[in-house]
């Protein structure tokens, strides 16, 4: 508070202080008013032009301005002015920056507390106060002559630097609000590219739903091995015909012919099915793939990587369908003779691969293996009898820890150029 | 607070009146510059200002009172102010505005100061 002259009467006294008190006030209200102003706007322009707009009221001038430059104090950012003309304008806006960095607000972390007139602004500029909003701008604020054309006084800077410490802080506060409302747009696009993603993938999903929706009814009718190595790798040449160890199982109801005859086509088809689905069990079992299908008969292959593994594969299920086809006979007397399924098992070097039918009217394409191997597989089938499971030596020793096989010559087989010795399993 | 700024327009002899109404904030704005662009600053060069004992004025209201003092000193024009509540004429005082612009208890007084100027850009402010 202003000291009161020594020099005056006591009442002249009290008129002096009662003066500063009430112009106390009137700057608290002040101060009152620019805050509440100021914190309610996010806007940096709006908040830099209401700023000026009450600085001139507040410290009754005709002339104030406010412009913010960049960090290096070499580009003006924001300018704005009131009771100036536009020569005074250019020139304020020109000599304000370079004022800036004379200040050395540019260069230090905080501006020093306040300032007067600087030389290098027009004379008309009666005080000035510069301020750092954060590392990429500063600004000033200046002021023309005061109306009462008496000088800025220490407790007018002191105001000046409170009110100006309340832009800083909302501008920074507005500036905060830019980055976050620009945080939230990037997210909204963010969102919105998410969502479009979304939908994408839910479409995609819908594909994959109906494919795999085919592939299961593919499923029922093309060999697992051949959907597994197109599962793998759907465009490689894995399914070219290449030779390899493997066994192969042909199996074959016995009087299939006769028991048609006997109990009509929508019985045996029951039957088929009822007896089909407990060999299918057996082959599933020890991994065997049903290759071909042909009314009464089956082609299976086992072809696990170990040579010993895929034979001894193929006799288990070979003994479980045995197995289960005398169960079934027993639980269903409703033949007039029991159902025998002869069964034959060839293990060794056989080409397999797709073969492809060209047509005029079309490709049909098959997965299956072919060569002597599995043409003695189909012969020995056609050989056993009574249920019998028969197999060539090459199975038979793979296995003998397992399973005993016993020798029942060589014998000659159509269409095989050298004798082929048979093994018949024991019955267990 | 008032929000809503009302400015009537009477003559009086050569006194142009303008009844100002309500708060004078930053909304005040259209309302006072717009009754005092009515004003045919040609041939009405005695103005006064009156308003409402009751009102208040923040800093930006004090900055249109300013701004409004701006022009009519442009245009040679004499201002008065009546009707302000002590703390607003001690405001006025402190900020300048009664360097141009005299302030009066009474409207009546004010129109007989302006009418007894003689001729217009006499010393006319306190």
């Amino acid at each position: 508070m202003n000291r009161v002259p020594a020099d005056k009467g006591p009442e002249e006294g009290e008129d002096s202080v009662k003066a500063a008190l009430e112009k106390r006030v009137y700057y608290l209200r002040t101060l009152y008013d620019i805050s509440k102003e100021l914190f309610g706007k996010v806007d940096f322009d709006v908040i830099l032009k209401n700023f000026l707009l009450m600085t001139m009221g507040n410290f009754g001038v005709f002339q104030c301005f406010i412009l913010t430059c960049n960090g290096a104090c070499d580009r003006v950012m924001h300018f704005f002015s009131i009771g100036f003309d536009e020569e005074m304008e250019t020139e304020l806006k020109a000599h304000g920056c370079r004022s800036l960095a004379t200040h050395a607000v540019c260069t230090t972390e905080t501006p020093s507390s306040e300032h007067s007139a600087q030389p290098d602004l027009p004379p008309d500029v009666a005080l000035t106060f510069p301020f750092r909003i954060d590392d990429d701008q500063v600004g000033l604020v200046g002021l023309g002559p005061k109306l009462t054309e008496e000088p800025f006084r220490i407790h007018d800077r002191e105001l000046l630097g409170t009110l100006v410490n309340n832009l800083v802080v909302a501008l920074r506060n507005a500036l905060s609000f830019e980055q976050i409302s620009s945080l939230n747009r990037e997210l909204q696009v963010k969102n919105e590219e998410l969502e479009k993603t979304l939908h994408e993938l839910q479409a995609a999903l819908r594909k994959v739903e109906i494919l795999e929706s085919i592939k299961a009814n593919l499923c029922k009718f093309v060999p697992a091995t051949v959907t597994n190595m197109i599962e793998r790798s759907p465009t490689s040449e894995s399914l070219d015909a290449s030779e390899r160890d493997l066994s192969v199982m042909f199996l074959d109801i016995e009087g299939y012919s006769r028991l048609t005859e006997e109990v009509g086509g929508t019985e045996v088809n029951n039957l088929v099915e009822k007896y089909f689905s407990v060999f299918m069990d057996a082959i599933y079992t020890n991994n065997g793939d049903v290759m071909e299908t042909a009314g009464d008969g089956l082609m299976v292959l086992f072809l696990s990587d170990d040579d010993k593994t895929h034979a001894l594969e193929a006799i288990r299920a070979a003994a479980a369908i045995r197995s289960q086809t005398n169960r079934i006979n027993r639980e269903s007397p409703t033949l007039s003779r029991p159902l025998a399924v002869n069964i034959g098992v060839a293990s060794g070097e056989a080409y397999i691969g797709a073969l492809k039918f060209e047509s005029p009217t079309g490709s049909r394409w098959t997965y299956t293996a072919h060569g002597t191997l599995v043409n003695i597989a189909a012969r020995i089938c056609d050989k056993a009898k009574g249920g019998s499971i028969m197999a060539i030596r090459n199975t038979a020793e793979r296995v003998t820890e397992e399973f005993p096989f016993a020798s029942l010559g060589r014998f000659h087989l159509k269409n095989i150029s050298d004798d082929v010795e048979i093994f018949e399993l024991k019955p267990g | 607070m008032k929000e809503d700024n009302t400015v009537r327009i009477e003559r009086q002899g050569r006194v142009t009146v303008l009844n100002i109404r309500g708060d004078v904030t930053r909304r005040s704005e259209a309302a006072i510059k717009g009754g005092y662009d009515q004003v045919d600053h040609e041939k009405e060069k005695k103005i006064l200002l009156q308003f409402d004992k009751a009102i208040y004025f923040n800093s930006e209201g004090l900055k249109i009172i300013i701004l409004l003092l701006a022009e009519a000193r442009k245009h040679q024009q004499e201002i008065a102010v009546t009707d302000l509540s002590d703390h607003f004429r001690k405001v006025f005082r402190m900020v300048g505005i009664t360097k141009f612009a005299r302030i009066f208890d009474s409207a009546g007084d004010a129109i007989a100061a302006l009418e007894a100027a003689k001729k217009t850009g006499e010393q006319w402010t306190e």
